[in-house]
């Protein structure tokens, strides 16, 4: 008796995990091929803001992203971590600022190396205040 | 019949019991998603009762002191003293180790999900569930690392605690 509650604890674990990783093929980020046109904004503390037209065959943000801007950074277990842009750095362990990525106006839900381009998207990156 | 009573040498405890998971977390901070917090409160919860939401409850405070009172924060005064009540609610079954590995996995797997009412306050639902959607691979990790760690080290915690805990 108790061996079998263990073994439909255990197969209810893995079917949970199997649903998710299904969730995440079904919904999660979807990169496409070809070429894309798109818009790159960066918007600085100071309110400057500056725009650039890109025609790209990148499939995430990141690659596109570096035809235009100059990025630092480095990988982490979420993703790209991005520290500076066109060497303007936020640090937010010193005054609480960040480079926040925007996807047509929404908070970016990847970081930057999943997260997809899309045609006709904009992504805005902008230096932020906690 | 069991005292509701916390004494000195009890407040003593707890209080170790909290640096060490406080302690403990922050050791493995650098990991991602593996965590010892659910691997701990559960044993807490299985020694020390109701009294173990006073260790969740420092331990999410300190959690904000050091990394700022964020938004992730209202998340974790809910999550963690949930943990305890399921631990509270499945030791009426006398789980095996396996068990509690298979508890502590799908708690992990979870993690996420629990953390989704508060973010569909913050980003809407579309926006909740895209944020669901791209932690997904972050979950998975989190529902392995409980299930291993679990599986690994509740035995010879428990035995550890228990000796201790006689011993005092």
């Amino acid at each position: 008796m108790k061996n079998k509650k263990t073994w439909l604890a255990v197969g209810v674990v893995v079917l949970a995990a199997a649903l998710m990783l299904g969730a995440w093929f079904a919904f999660g980020p979807q990169a496409t091929a070809g070429e894309k046109d798109i818009v790159i904004a960066v918007k600085y503390a100071d309110g400057k803001t500056e725009r650039f037209e890109v025609s790209t065959d990148a499939e995430f943000l990141k690659e596109a992203a570096e035809e235009v801007l100059t990025l630092e950074g480095e990988p982490g277990p979420y993703g790209f971590t991005l520290y500076s842009v066109n060497g303007v750095t936020a640090d937010f362990s010193k005054d609480s600022t960040y480079w926040a990525v925007y996807v047509n106006g929404e908070y970016g839900q990847y970081g930057l190396d999943m997260q997809p381009v899309e045609d006709g998207s904009e992504y805005t990156f902008a230096h932020e205040k906690y | 019949m069991r005292s509701t009573k916390t004494s000195a040498r009890e407040l003593a405890l707890l209080a170790v019991c909290t640096a060490v998971l406080f302690g403990a977390k922050e050791a493995m901070a650098l990991l991602p998603n593996i965590e010892p917090v659910t691997l701990l409160l559960l044993l807490y919860t299985l020694f020390f009762g109701r009294k173990t939401f006073w260790i969740a409850a420092v331990f999410v405070l300190l959690e904000g002191l050091l990394y700022g009172f964020g938004t992730w924060w209202p998340m974790y005064v809910y999550i963690w003293p949930l943990w305890c009540v399921v631990v509270m609610l499945l030791r009426r079954l006398q789980p095996t180790p396996l068990l509690w590995a298979c508890a502590a996995g799908l708690y992990g797997l979870a993690f996420g999900a629990l953390c989704l009412p508060m973010h569909m306050i913050l980003m809407g639902a579309a926006g909740g569930f895209g944020w669901w959607v791209a932690g997904i691979p972050m979950d998975l990790l989190h529902g392995g690392g409980n299930f291993v760690m679990t599986l690994v080290l509740f035995q010879p915690l428990y035995r550890v605690m228990e000796r201790c805990l006689k011993r005092n």
